[in-house]
């Protein structure tokens, strides 16, 4: 009987969610279709022909197109950014903290912590996980071109760090102050005493 | 309630670090302390190198009048002569014991921390090897002066003999060998200010240019100092002037920064007795391998291995000392002629 019963909701289900994404498309795009259309011709209104108002029309299209790319990104960034701090901050309570569980998950925290990255993920889980690694290289990226910029501007300046070579050689050590004042004895004291301050 | 070992702390190594010897940069602090804390170094009366392996030249050039007639040919003047003087060190070593039962009550009377274990703490450590770089200082004042057996060539002997027994060859063999010289008198209160004018005056009549030389200076010992200061105070005979001292203030009255017609005089402890010299800082050099890996320290607590109860203490280093225009020293001594 609750065999059957799960069976016929299952494929009402099944039924419901193949139909469904159609029709919302149908819907979709038929008043994207009309409220296109109220565009062009509020624009032909206002003055502008045909073509000129098809061209506003695509790229108000266009921009709405970037910015939302730049939403999804952002937004997804900052999932990430925020799941990560989840999971540090998971286990953290003021209970767990003082139990003998919260102490064996430091201890499994800090084990994580000492293995190499490469190892901490199996490669599927890090496969799984694209968005990250493109984020990652995207930035880096971004970065090395801002250094190039820089490092181009600076060139005008004169100025080329890369160009200067950091010396090999070990600087001197430096010697202690030896105190003119005092006996020798006082002397060797001080001197020893501060050396290195 | 239990504690997970954590197998990360815990490392096994099969490699025992000794952390008692101090060599290279390690023994730098010590080694400074140990040789540069006497009165002639520390006050800045000589020029030190540091650094030397074993020795060190100092080129010295000399020069007549350069300028001559104009003419179509080149004609050397000649007139430049390149010397040198070559500084050597000698190498030495420091190897005492102390014992911790008569150091320790010392220490600690001394420390101002309490420690309630009897174990040798990195202070203590510290302690004994100043107290011995104190020492070493002291001493070295003596062989920079005097020389020694061991140290052989100082400023003013080359053997270290005493002053009862010290002969004008042995002057000469010393590190300011070629020296202008001057006969005086043993020093009193009454005339010690006799003395120090003959010095000036060989100088002025003599060598003259050292009288514009920067950091000239009279060098003398505790003892001249001490009786030139009390004729300047008017307590010997022989003041001339006032028997109330210079000042009119007799002996109420400190002496500190005492010249003769304006030269400094720079005490050093390590000097003979009666001799009076008269050069500049720069002419007078002690070389010493202070920064480099031939100096060495070490503190070895000996109690661990012999069933005593001592730490011994071995320092290694080497110091030599060398003039560099030995014409431009004027020295006046008692044994002169």
């Amino acid at each position: 009987m609750a065999t059957s019963l799960f069976k016929r909701n299952r494929r009402r289900f099944e039924e419901e969610t193949a139909e469904a994404p159609a029709a919302e498309a149908a819907e979709t795009t038929e008043s994207d279709t009309n409220s296109d259309n109220e565009f062009i011709n509020i624009l032909t209104e206002m003055g502008l022909s045909a073509e000129q108002a098809q061209a506003v029309y695509q790229m108000a299209q266009d921009l709405a197109k970037e910015g939302s790319g730049e939403k999804v990104e952002a937004s997804r960034m900052r999932r990430a950014r925020m799941s990560a701090m989840r999971r540090r901050m998971a286990g953290r309570g003021t209970r767990e903290r003082f139990s003998s569980q919260g102490r064996e998950a430091r201890a499994e925290r800090f084990e994580r912590r000492e293995r190499p990255a490469r190892s901490r993920f199996a490669r599927s889980e890090r496969m799984a996980r694209p968005e990250r690694s493109n984020f990652s290289s995207e930035i880096i990226s971004r970065q090395r071109a801002t250094i190039a910029e820089l490092r181009s501007q600076l060139k005008e300046f004169g100025a080329q760090p890369a160009a200067q070579r950091m010396s090999s050689q070990r600087q001197a050590p430096q010697a202690p102050v030896i105190p003119a004042a005092g006996s020798i004895q006082e002397r060797v004291f001080e001197a020893m005493k501060n050396f290195g301050k | 309630m239990s504690y997970p070992v954590n197998r990360f702390r815990r490392r096994n190594f099969d490699v025992s670090v000794a952390a008692n010897t101090y060599a290279g940069e390690l023994a730098l602090p010590i080694m400074s302390a140990a040789l540069k804390s006497n009165d002639t170094i520390a006050k800045n009366f000589v020029r030190v190198m540091d650094g030397i392996h074993h020795k060190a030249v100092i080129q010295t050039l000399n020069a007549n009048d350069t300028i001559q007639a104009a003419g179509c040919d080149y004609a050397d003047g000649e007139d430049l002569t390149l010397s040198e003087r070559v500084l050597t060190l000698i190498d030495l070593k420091v190897n005492e014991t102390i014992c911790r039962k008569t150091i320790y009550p010392t220490w600690q009377g001394t420390a101002t921390s309490r420690a309630a274990s009897n174990l040798m703490t990195q202070e203590f450590v510290n302690y004994t090897l100043q107290l011995t770089a104190a020492k070493t200082a002291e001493n070295l004042e003596t062989l920079l002066w005097q020389g020694s057996a061991v140290f052989t060539k100082g400023f003013l002997c080359n053997d270290g003999t005493a002053l009862a027994s010290l002969t004008k060859a042995k002057v000469d063999a010393s590190a300011v060998g070629g020296y202008t010289g001057v006969d005086i008198t043993a020093i009193t209160n009454a005339n010690a200010i006799a003395q120090f004018n003959l010095v000036y005056t060989t100088a002025a009549t003599s060598k003259p240019a050292i009288l514009n030389k920067p950091n000239l200076a009279f060098y003398v010992s505790n003892k001249t100092y001490a009786l030139y200061c009390q004729q300047l105070a008017g307590l010997g005979a022989g003041n001339a002037n006032s028997l109330l001292g210079i000042n009119n203030l007799a002996t109420a009255q400190s002496f500190n920064n005492v010249t003769f017609m304006g030269i400094k005089i720079n005490v050093c402890p390590g000097m003979y007795d009666d001799f009076i010299m008269l050069t500049y800082e720069d002419n007078l050099i002690v070389g010493t391998n202070l920064g480099t890996d031939l100096n060495e320290v070490r503190w070895i607590p000996a109690y661990e291995y012999d069933g005593s109860d001592n730490v011994k203490i071995v320092m290694q280093m080497a110091v030599g000392v060398q003039t560099v225009t030995p014409a431009d020293i004027v020295l006046g001594f008692t044994l002169f002629t």
